[in-house]
């Protein structure tokens, strides 16, 4: 598939000749610091874990440590928690990898393949909740990072109202400089990354801050802690 | 809408702002509680003013090279099967949009909060295209304010600061059927459901951009609502607006900026979705299947080469409006300009020209809380101060008319030569003891030790129609004549 | 040590018992001072407005009449404020260049030179008890850069109990000819910083910037409200204990 670019020379032109017709030769950026790189780098797991169990809390969503002996049953629990109904994973080999199993008697899977786009998006909105497992997950802000593959859409992350993340402790990186380090090396080319930090709100209505706008109304972080 | 709010001029403006006291409780209150907020975010993350010099830094080495960033960018969208479309003014913007619109023939288009789609002015002509058009603002506030028959944003990031609960029920209830009461969560679930339904069945997704990634042809988009990712997921064609300076070289650059705009903006740490996506890649199935960029310049270039050339490094935080006292009577309406605070008084003149947007520069006393506050180190209030030297000493605009202008350039005259200052000393007991005074002074101390005047003409006349003016004392009293004889004395 | 006293056109024109006071205290110090006879203004009024061409001669006016000072010492923290963007002023190989550049080397706001080069913190000024609060200079405290100094000098002023002022950062509304030339959005500015004031309770209202002072003080009187308005320089001048005087880190002078 080819994409267009439409007027971009005079476009550039006049930009070029408001600096008065100086071409400046190309260099790159140049970092002025690594504060980024440093600040809370030198942290243990145990620090950045405390960190994170505070922000949870200050964003809304529910931290809960476990192992991954009993991860499932806690899942189990959530998904009852949060009322049953249809749960949404996506079609994955990670789960079996990392021996998490989703047991719901309404279970439906994010289909690979274009011909399901419609079936997919319609199922997310159906499902009262999704189980997932993020790339990264952020101890500064509490958030989980994902990216969108063929057996994972984006609408996976947001139309369901209850969300699941089962985070492997494994995964936690102090901010999001080391996790956008990773994605600038490692991200698959045309993928969607999703930096996700509580459920949605919004400040919208005389400052209040209310929670569960668009997004999903609720988030429980299960981080398991032998993984 | 377009750049203007509105046709009245600038004192009819605020002659207005004064008029709505809720608007303007709302905007103190909101100050108050963001400053709390936000310098607790910043001293969390510690270090403020390195990262502040490492977001400026980035935002100047991307504007020195933007037509590089620019072509990368494009380029980039393009390999993927994207369409980028340069656009020099709002009307090409606006064609452009319109040609996707109705190639695709669509009727149902969502939109997530964009700044830039405002200032072309895309929301009437969408909705001029047919009468079964159905446009939906999915921001909240933005939606807000279209339910309420399109009324104007006051404020660049809680652009519905001037509408309280008691408004907004009374506007869902008329036009939604909602029956609930004025809790704000309640409120939000109906526009939640409401604007769900709609997402399922729209065709277009029109988004802003926070930040163009150059090096990926990817767009970052940064919400609490989590409408943006909706809007980039369920429609098959996208098409994003962005400001031209709006880019960075990386995704870590976005990262880096995507940090100080939350903390800066709203005192978060990250706002609760920050995305980066494109074009559907060749395995997904949600997505856009058909993908647009529209890059806007509409005046934006007026500034590159010039002293205002550093007002496109703002990432549009809104931390200035939050901290300005200016905006923080007047409120974003009296601006008239869809950029109001420090930021619209510098930008809007630039984008939309002094004979419309001239008065803006000069609603500031410069104290400096904007430049202080701004996380990419704008000097926004030394900007102010070019823009005025710009109309009255370049253009000869001269902001009060002609009368004050002989006032200052006399005070100019008289504040250089000792000669003539000298005369003023000696003239200005004597010229202020015989103005209307005050009967009783009630302020003790040096202030008003001679005397108050209540009345006074000419350009102290916009002094005494507020607060009493002090009399000056005889010559002989005055510090000049006490000093030498001190020094005599000794 | 030798101090040339920086007057400024409002304080010359209208309020000499600040200067006065700002001497008296200097002198005490054992300190010399004298008084630059050609110094008329900073030019802020006009070069704020946008008249910037027609500012240069009252800018170089200042800047040639403190051209032999050792030190400069200035009454209002937002003029000490304008000395210090003077270098920008001017071009490079422009020979004010380098004069503006000596002169905002060695220009300090009162309370500024009291804290940051002689060192001091108690001045000896003492009162009976009464109630007071201080509004902070946006210039002083944003251009000049100054943020800590008055508040550590008055709080070494005994018998005085200086209570927080509310909405500490945000602008009185004089910004120079923005009184006059904005008189409706000065007077919304001008009645909440008023409000603010009255709100702690105190009974002397401080500053250090004599424009902030005249501004509040103009709407303070216009309300009939009553409360004593006073610049920092008067504070620290009263009823001076000078036992209490700290040691003054300078070697180079003798206390008075």
């Amino acid at each position: 598939m080819t994409g267009t670019i439409e007027n971009r020379t005079k476009f550039l032109k006049t930009l070029f000749e408001k600096r008065g017709g100086v071409e400046l030769p190309f260099e790159p950026y140049v970092p002025i610091s690594d504060l980024p790189e440093t600040h809370l780098a030198d942290l243990t797991s145990d620090e950045l874990l405390e960190i994170a169990k505070v922000q949870s809390e200050r964003v809304s969503a529910t931290l809960v440590e476990t192992t991954s002996s009993e991860m499932n049953e806690v899942i189990r629990q959530l998904i009852e928690k949060s009322g049953g109904g249809q749960v949404m994973i996506p079609t994955t080999d990670e789960f079996k990898n990392l021996g998490v199993n989703v047991n719901s008697e309404n279970l439906v899977k994010w289909k690979i393949g274009k011909e399901f786009r419609d079936e997919n998006i319609t199922a997310a909105q159906n499902s009262n909740v999704v189980v997932a497992v993020p790339k990264f997950f952020l101890a500064e802000s509490a958030t989980i990072v994902v990216e969108s593959e063929a057996g994972q859409g984006r609408s996976l992350h947001f139309l369901p109202t209850h969300y699941i993340s089962v985070i492997p402790l494994s995964r936690m990186l102090p901010r999001s400089t080391q996790a956008a380090d990773w994605f600038d090396k490692n991200k698959k080319p045309g993928s969607t990354i999703h930096f996700i930090s509580g459920p949605s709100n919004s400040g919208d209505i005389e400052m209040q801050l209310v929670v569960g706008l668009h997004g999903p109304l609720e988030i429980n972080y299960v981080i398991v802690k032998d993984l | 809408m377009g750049l203007s709010t509105s046709t009245k001029t600038f004192a009819e403006r605020l002659e207005e702002s004064k008029k709505d006291q809720f608007a303007k409780a709302a905007v103190a209150k909101a100050q108050d509680a963001q400053w709390d907020k936000r310098e607790l975010a910043r001293d969390e993350l510690g270090n403020w003013q390195e990262w502040r010099n490492i977001a400026e830094s980035i935002r100047q080495h991307t504007l020195k090279y933007l037509p590089h960033y620019l072509t990368e960018f494009s380029d980039n969208v393009a390999a993927r099967g994207g369409h980028v479309f340069f656009a020099a003014d709002a009307k090409e913007a606006n064609d452009y949009v319109k040609r996707i619109v109705l190639e695709k023939n669509a009727k149902k288009i969502v939109k997530s909060k964009s700044m830039v789609t405002t200032e072309v002015d895309i929301d009437p002509m969408l909705v001029s295209l047919a009468d079964d058009m159905d446009i939906l603002e999915t921001d909240l506030a933005e939606f807000i304010l279209q339910v309420a028959d399109w009324d104007e944003p006051s404020h660049i990031v809680f652009p519905a600061l001037h509408k309280n609960r008691d408004q907004i029920r009374e506007i869902f209830a008329k036009k939604l059927g909602y029956e609930g009461d004025n809790n704000p969560v309640n409120l939000a679930r109906c526009a939640r459901d409401t604007m769900r339904k709609l997402f399922l069945k729209s065709e277009v997704g029109i988004t802003g951009c926070n930040f163009a990634i150059a090096n990926t042809g990817d767009i970052n988009l940064s919400t609490n609502e989590g409408n943006a990712d909706l809007t980039i997921s369920i429609p098959k064609t996208q098409i994003v607006l962005m400001g031209m300076e709006r880019i960075v070289p990386s995704i870590k650059e976005a990262e880096i900026l995507d940090n100080m705009l939350a903390r800066s903006a709203v005192g978060q740490k990250l706002t609760t979705y920050v995305t980066f996506a494109g074009q559907q890649a060749d395995d997904e199935s949600d997505g856009p299947e058909d993908f647009h960029v529209v890059i806007v310049d509409n005046g934006r270039s007026n500034a590159i080469g010039t002293a205002f050339e550093a007002v496109l490094q703002c990432i549009r935080c809104g931390a200035c409006l939050n901290v300005c006292p200016v905006y923080r009577q007047i409120g974003g309406h009296a601006y008239g300009s869809i950029y109001p605070g420090p930021i619209g008084s510098v930008l809007s003149p630039v984008l939309g020209g002094y004979e419309q947007y001239g008065d803006l520069p000069y609603a500031s006393t410069l104290c400096g809380a904007c430049t202080e506050t701004c996380p990419v180190k704008i000097s926004l209030h030394e900007l102010l101060i070019e823009h005025r030297k710009v109309m009255e000493d370049d253009l000869n605009m001269h902001h009060d008319g002609s009368f004050v202008n002989f006032e200052m350039n006399t005070i100019g005259r008289g504040t250089s030569s000792p000669a003539l200052f000298g005369m003023a000393i000696n003239m200005a007991h004597t010229g202020l003891n015989v103005l209307p005074k005050a009967k009783e002074v009630t302020v003790e101390g040096s202030i008003f030790e001679y005397g108050a005047v209540r009345k006074a003409p000419a350009l102290a006349k916009g002094w005494t129609d507020v607060r009493d003016l002090p009399i000056a004392p005889p010559h002989k009293e005055q510090f000049r004549q006490w000093y030498k004889k001190h020094k005599a004395g000794k | 040590m030798k101090v040339s006293i920086f007057s400024t056109c409002v304080m010359d024109l209208m309020f000499p018992q600040v200067g006065i006071a700002m001497v008296e205290v200097l002198e005490r110090l054992g300190i010399e001072t004298d008084l630059p006879e050609g110094q008329i203004c900073c030019g802020q009024p006009t070069y704020n407005s946008g008249l910037v061409k027609e500012s240069m001669p009252t800018i170089k006016n200042q800047i040639d009449a403190f051209e032999s000072s050792d030190y400069v010492v200035g009454i209002a923290g937002s003029c000490s404020g304008m000395f210090t963007e003077y270098p920008h002023m001017f071009d490079e190989g422009d020979p004010y260049k380098q004069k503006a550049i000596d002169l905002a080397n060695k220009s300090y706001e009162f309370t500024q030179f009291l804290y940051r080069v002689l060192g001091l913190e108690d001045l000896g000024a003492t009162f009976k008890g009464e109630k007071a609060t201080y509004h902070r200079s946006c210039h002083m405290t944003r251009i000049l850069g100054e943020r800590e100094a008055p508040f550590i000098l008055l709080d070494k002023v005994k018998g005085l109990e200086v209570l927080p002022l509310p909405h500490l950062e945000n602008c009185c509304g004089f910004g120079g000819t923005f009184s006059v030339k904005s008189p409706e959005i000065s007077e919304m500015m001008v009645t909440e910083k008023t409000n603010d004031i009255l709100s702690t309770g105190a009974e002397i209202l401080i500053s250090a910037d004599l424009g902030c002072l005249m501004n509040i003080a103009g709407k303070l009187n216009r309300e009939g409200k009553k409360i004593r308005v006073m610049h920092i320089a008067e504070i620290l001048n009263t009823n001076v204990d000078l036992e209490r005087i700290d040691t003054v880190k300078n070697p180079e002078f003798i206390r008075a």
